[in-house]
């Protein structure tokens, strides 16, 4: 009894096993590759720095409620939960301190816990408009280059309608005819990032088109549904990663711009956009104000363009070997 | 295709985009979900007689095609509608009036920025790896990475607040009579009138405006240049250039430069649109009286007429950039014009 079952678990080991080592003789050259990206990745001191600048950044995002001295109400405005840092009379302006580490607002906030606040927003809002617009980007360029004829046509005519408006006042026109509110940031940044993919994309696939294995997996009956996913939009991806990296940084430059215009979070919200335009009359005054929500935009763009660069230096085949 | 040829046919090109912005900027004012007239009154949305008001000026009881051709035969005809924030002032009238400075603005701060961006681009690459290169790639990430906004902000703090070494904000002194209007730019008025004074005032007010707006160009342009320098460098003719024995200098200028040049002069058109947009902020932030701080205020009262007109006038500034730098590209580059 005993031995039949070990022979059985032994069977079932032996099986995964083999199946690993399947998946590894099949896949050789991609994960050969794989880690040989990785390792150039790791060898560059710059994206390590870039990375570790982000994953800073995303634990002081997820735990700022923990670290924070001063927290902020949220209430119910229209339905809605909006977050609210309530003024705190007989401490505006004081300069840091050990109490208030970055000092304190022209209406007596703490603004170290502000910034930490303000963290988790600049993420999202990135997060939120880079993964849709490169989707959309893909999919469209994708298509376009492809097919080509009068799809590709029409959908490369409306790419470069909107590439022919500065990317910052087509967003600000979006987002004051939807109304301020972060949401409508988020909307109004998809409708502008999405044509730089759709570009950037098209130009891959026309390439890719003519290659070679497209022919051979034609010839060997693969529909256009396949050829399409399984190779064209796959191969053609690297460009696209390295612009997303570090569109991160640009997309949260962006939206900290229309913040400080007064188009994103509401009055008295922690976005570092919104406490910047909220203190500049008093930076002559106190410069603690300005200083420490702008660094902490400085750096997480920073990071995320470090991260951009470290990453096309790993995936460019000219710069590689 | 000869040069003209490319030029008349790259100038026709421009009128369907044009068309296809105002067709966007029209559904988004026109037919936007909810309350258009509202759209248009900004923080004044519910009074009756402003709606009404609206509502007869923007042809907004007319069906939808109707609505865009009276939009678009208006645009071409100047009218952009009345600001709210100027006392119903015409919008392309406010524009017309505040355009210059944001002109001199951009133009000073292109004329130092994509030199040298170029210059430090080209220095970068062929010193890679020294400290030469290390400087300045980091000033282009710190110039990518810098909010306009702060930027200013912190050049304020720096120069003006403890130091004073420039003025605070505005344009000119408010003691002294501005030059006669010519062309609207102070320093070509002021050098037309050889008024050595009004010059060197102009100027010095200009310098830090300007300067918080380039930077970010620099930035840009610097990456460009060192990689498309970086990645001529190692190719085969440039070896060979140096192999026959010409000078260094010569391999650089002559024949590296020619045919690294052409993506920095694409990105240099992208980055004028980004600085018309920017001036936004650094207009707000000095004071300076251009169409940037129009927008700001139309942006801070909702108002939207004045938000569309500043739209409109940035996207036809960034196609005429656009524009410029096509026919320059063609100029140096044979291949492109050959090739449409």
């Amino acid at each position: 009894m005993k031995e039949s079952d070990s022979k059985h678990q032994n069977a079932i080991i032996g099986g995964i096993r083999g199946r690993i080592d399947d998946f590894k003789s099949r896949h050789e050259s991609r994960i050969k590759e794989t880690r040989y990206s990785l390792y150039l990745f790791s060898r560059s001191l710059l994206s390590m720095v870039g990375l570790l600048i982000i994953f800073c950044v995303v634990i002081v995002a997820l735990i700022a409620p923990f670290i924070a001295h001063d927290h902020p109400i949220y209430q119910n405005v229209g339905g809605e939960i909006q977050e609210f840092w309530p003024v705190s009379v007989g401490s505006q302006l004081l300069p840091p301190s050990e109490d208030y580490w970055f000092g304190t607002d022209y209406k007596g906030r703490d603004i170290y816990s502000m910034v930490l606040y303000g963290a988790w927003k600049a993420l999202y809002i990135g997060m939120l408009v880079v993964i849709p617009a490169a989707f959309i980007g893909i999919l469209l360029g994708a298509l376009a280059g492809y097919f080509g004829r009068a799809l590709g046509e029409v959908i490369m005519r409306i790419t470069d309608i909107f590439l022919s408006v500065p990317s910052l006042v087509l967003a600000m026109a979006i987002v004051a005819a939807l109304g301020p509110s972060i949401t409508n940031i988020t909307i109004a940044m998809i409708i502008t990032w999405w044509p730089w993919y759709t570009r950037l994309v098209f130009g891959q696939v026309l390439s890719i088109r003519e290659k070679q294995f497209i022919e051979a997996s034609r010839s060997v009956g693969a529909g256009h549904r396949r050829i399409l996913f399984k190779h064209v939009i796959k191969n053609s991806l690297s460009p696209v990663v390295v612009q997303a990296s570090s569109d991160f940084g640009y997309v949260i430059l962006a939206a900290a711009a229309l913040g400080w215009l007064g188009l994103g979070a509401p009055p008295d919200t922690a976005e570092w956009g919104r406490m910047i335009s909220e203190n500049q009359a008093h930076v002559i005054s106190a410069w603690w104000v300005v200083t420490f929500p702008g660094l902490a935009i400085v750096i997480t763009v920073l990071g995320f363009n470090l991260l951009g660069d470290g990453i096309r230096d790993v995936l460019d085949p000219k710069l590689r070997r | 295709m000869k040069m003209w040829e490319y030029v008349v046919r790259r100038i026709l090109f421009i009128i369907p985009i044009l068309i296809g912005v105002l067709a966007f900027t029209f559904v988004i004012s026109h037919l936007v979900p909810g309350d258009p007239v509202g759209v248009y009154l900004g923080r004044m949305a519910d009074d009756p007689i402003m709606r009404a008001r609206i509502e007869e000026r923007y042809h907004f009881n007319d069906p939808p095609l109707d609505q865009f051709i009276y939009y678009l035969v208006g645009v071409f005809q100047g009218d952009l509608g009345e600001s709210l924030v100027y006392r119903n002032r015409p919008v392309a009238e406010i524009i017309m009036q505040k355009l210059p400075a944001t002109l001199e603005l951009v133009i000073a701060a292109s004329i130092f920025a994509i030199p040298a961006g170029i210059y430090l681009g080209i220095l970068s690459a062929t010193k890679r790896n020294t400290w030469v290169d290390a400087v300045s790639r980091f000033i282009a990430l710190i110039g990518i990475s810098v909010p306009t906004f702060f930027l200013a902000l912190v050049l304020q703090l720096a120069l003006v607040s403890n130091i004073h070494l420039f003025p605070l904000d505005g344009r000119f002194p408010n003691y002294l009579d501005p030059p006669a209007t010519i062309t609207g730019f102070y320093l070509i008025d002021s050098a037309v009138a050889l008024d050595i004074r009004s010059f060197f005032f102009s100027a010095y007010y200009l310098f830090l405006p300007a300067f918080a707006l380039g930077f970010s160009i620099i930035g840009y342009i610097l990456r460009m240049m060192r990689s498309s320098m970086l990645e001529v460098m190692s190719s085969d003719y440039v070896r060979s250039a140096r192999a026959k024995g010409v000078a260094e200098r010569q391999v650089i200028y002559r024949h590296a430069l020619k045919n690294a040049f052409g993506p920095t002069l694409t990105i240099s058109g992208l980055t004028i649109g980004g600085a018309i947009s920017y001036t936004v902020f650094v207009e707000r932030i000095f004071g300076w009286p251009g169409i940037g701080e129009f927008a700001v205020s139309s942006v801070e009262e909702l108002d939207y007429a004045g938000i569309l007109g500043f739209t409109i006038v940035v996207t036809i500034a960034f196609l005429v950039a656009n524009l410029i730098v096509d026919i320059l590209y063609a100029y140096i580059d044979p291949q492109v014009r050959l090739g449409g």
